[in-house]
């Protein structure tokens, strides 16, 4: 076949790129596409980690006991745009403003820029060590300080009622993911020139302003696509609801990433855990495209 | 003038608001760890600790406490295969990003670029599935098997970063003097990018020294259960244990993160920002 002889022609000619990269193209193959169209053909089975260890097809099954029969779920699907646009925003606009100030000039800036990723890097378990205690409802360190303000007239128990609970977790989720926005920010605000600045200076304009006219308009390409890729990251963020609160009070703080992990490893159901990652994963995707597409615009501009 | 001042002044003020958001809560974690409980469990905290005790790092690490050694040493063994592995393939993946254009670069690139997007939970039930069948549960190659996916895809951007960064006549150059391809890129090019090299496998380390969710689901005994877990353990039974002995832990699970951190910083930082910015 002439077309085999083409692919072997073309193989022989890049063989050396091809070497290189092929043990890191089987991995990925193997370890991050294979799964997510695995996940896929799971969630239309009746895997289940005790009663049936060898998948069998189902049909729509699983979706549509999610979808009818399952009296949580609507709530999960309201939580998790609470949690994601919710924590995203937050992030944002703490992110955005201390990648301002992070850009001026000031005394020991290098060091403020490294303080401030400490969070970042703390692994999640050591976040849910820190914001438990400080969410404690006889120790914590939220209701002394809340009590002596005088904003708070009893204890809370933070991560237990129903109506502090989301607060409470977007408060810890900001802490641990605005470095990141910021880090990002910092990066985009680095690539503004700095004449267009001297040139506002002449024509007068001056702090505030100068952010609201110059600033923001030429970071935004950069904010969209950073507010993108946090979206998705917070869609998928299991870890940092399940050290603080493993999707309670009952469903309360439940999400479709922790439901995943409840369905699958807490009622042993992986079919049905796996149609919640594939309807997850769909919402991922078509966040993807835009996300390919804004690439491919950003390429083009310059 | 005036405003001049006021410019200065909020942006002082907003630091320091900033900085005590983002320290107070970590400060305060350091400080309980070296409290004995007397003066943890008090109705008004203090920052102050009247009697530095070392007690909640001997529990911490001891065998009549929480006796973390064995999943430090796990940690270590997983954290560190992955950071090798990852730098080897990063190594050769990323050369070959940098310096050759094939067929199917684009979309190798574009899937490097979205992998971030697909970690966690919806691919758990395969992974769990995957280590079942080979029989890889509850072992650490299971970890870093899994773990790779995690750091593979960053730490091929990173490299092939660094490889851009070297004109190419130095590998013209090298071929020219008679170097074979392979030759050039092992004894000339590699040892310039080291530092990088280092900085990319550190990164690795990091990644994989901070999973919690995959250990949590791949991992069942002290055979295989990484600090994460041990930690984890510590909070499950929180109730009964000792709050000074936890938060000494948690100080002992992030030192290393840190330290590696603060001498990757730079590096890490502009190959993230870059790999995330600009395709």
């Amino acid at each position: 076949m002439p077309s085999l002889a083409r692919l072997r022609r073309r193989l022989v000619e890049h063989r050396t790129p091809y070497l290189l990269l092929l043990p890191s193209v089987a991995y990925l193959l193997s370890f991050t596409i294979y799964p997510i169209l695995n996940v896929f053909y799971l969630s239309v089975t009746d895997l289940h980690l005790v009663k049936s260890l060898v998948p069998h097809f189902i049909g729509f099954g699983n979706y549509r006991d999610l979808i009818w029969n399952d009296p949580d779920f609507r709530r999960i699907l309201g939580n998790t745009f609470i949690w994601t646009f919710g924590s995203t925003t937050l992030q944002f606009v703490l992110g955005l403003t201390t990648s301002l100030i992070l850009n001026a000039r000031l005394p020991w800036r290098g060091f403020w820029r490294g303080v401030m990723l400490v969070p970042w890097v703390t692994p999640i378990i050591v976040v849910g060590i820190i914001w438990r205690w400080i969410y404690d409802g006889s120790y914590g360190l939220l209701n002394y300080y809340l009590t002596v303000v005088g904003l708070l007239n009893r204890y809370v128990v933070w991560l237990g009622e129903d109506a502090m609970v989301w607060p409470a977790l977007l408060l810890a989720s900001l802490w641990k993911g605005y470095p990141y926005m910021c880090l990002m920010l910092l990066a985009g605000l680095q690539t503004i020139p700095e004449e267009i600045y001297e040139a506002a200076d002449v024509d007068g304009a001056s702090g505030f302003w100068r952010i609201w006219y110059i600033t923001l308009p030429l970071l935004r390409p950069v904010a969209t696509i950073v507010t993108l890729v946090a979206l998705v990251l917070t869609w998928n963020n299991f870890q940092m609801i399940w050290v603080l609160t493993e999707g309670g009070p009952a469903y309360a703080t439940s999400v479709l990433a922790t439901y995943v992990f409840t369905k699958g490893f807490v009622f042993f159901q992986l079919g049905s855990g796996s149609a919640v990652a594939a309807l997850s994963i769909l919402v991922v995707l078509v966040l993807c495209v835009i996300y390919g597409r804004m690439l491919r615009v950003e390429e083009r501009e310059p | 003038m005036k405003t001049r001042l006021t410019q200065r002044g909020l942006l002082y003020g907003g630091l320091t608001l900033v900085m005590l958001f983002t320290l107070a809560p970590y400060a305060w974690l350091v400080v309980s760890s070296f409290k004995p409980s007397t003066e943890i469990f008090t109705r008004t905290p203090t920052w102050l600790i009247r009697e530095f005790t070392w007690k909640n790092y001997v529990w911490a690490l001891g065998p009549s406490g929480a006796d973390l050694g064995v999943y430090f040493w796990n940690t270590v063994l997983a954290a560190g295969a992955t950071a090798l592995i990852s730098a080897a393939l990063a190594a050769t993946g990323g050369y070959a990003m940098a310096r050759y254009v094939f067929p199917g670069r684009r979309v190798l690139a574009l899937s490097l670029l979205l992998s971030p997007m697909f970690q966690g939970p919806p691919v758990m039930i395969p992974y769990y599935r995957i280590l079942s069948a080979l029989g890889l549960l509850n072992t650490i190659p299971g970890l870093v098997l899994v773990y790779m996916s995690l750091t593979l895809p960053i730490c091929i951007w990173l490299m092939a970063g660094f490889f851009r960064g070297l004109p190419r006549e130095l590998e013209e150059a090298a071929l020219v003097d008679g170097c074979s391809p392979v030759g050039a890129f092992a004894r000339i090019l590699l040892p310039l990018t080291l530092p990088g090299l280092a900085a990319t496998s550190l990164y690795a380390f990091v990644v994989a020294w901070n999973d919690y969710q995959y250990a949590l689901i791949l991992t069942s005994s002290t055979r295989a259960k990484t600090i994460q877990m041990g930690l984890s353990e510590l909070l499950t039974f929180l109730g009964q244990t000792n709050w000074g002995g936890v938060m000494a832990s948690g100080v002992l699970a992030t030192l290393p993160v840190v330290l590696i951190f603060m001498v990757i910083q730079r590096v890490l930082v502009q190959g993230i920002t870059a790999g995330a910015l600009k395709s």
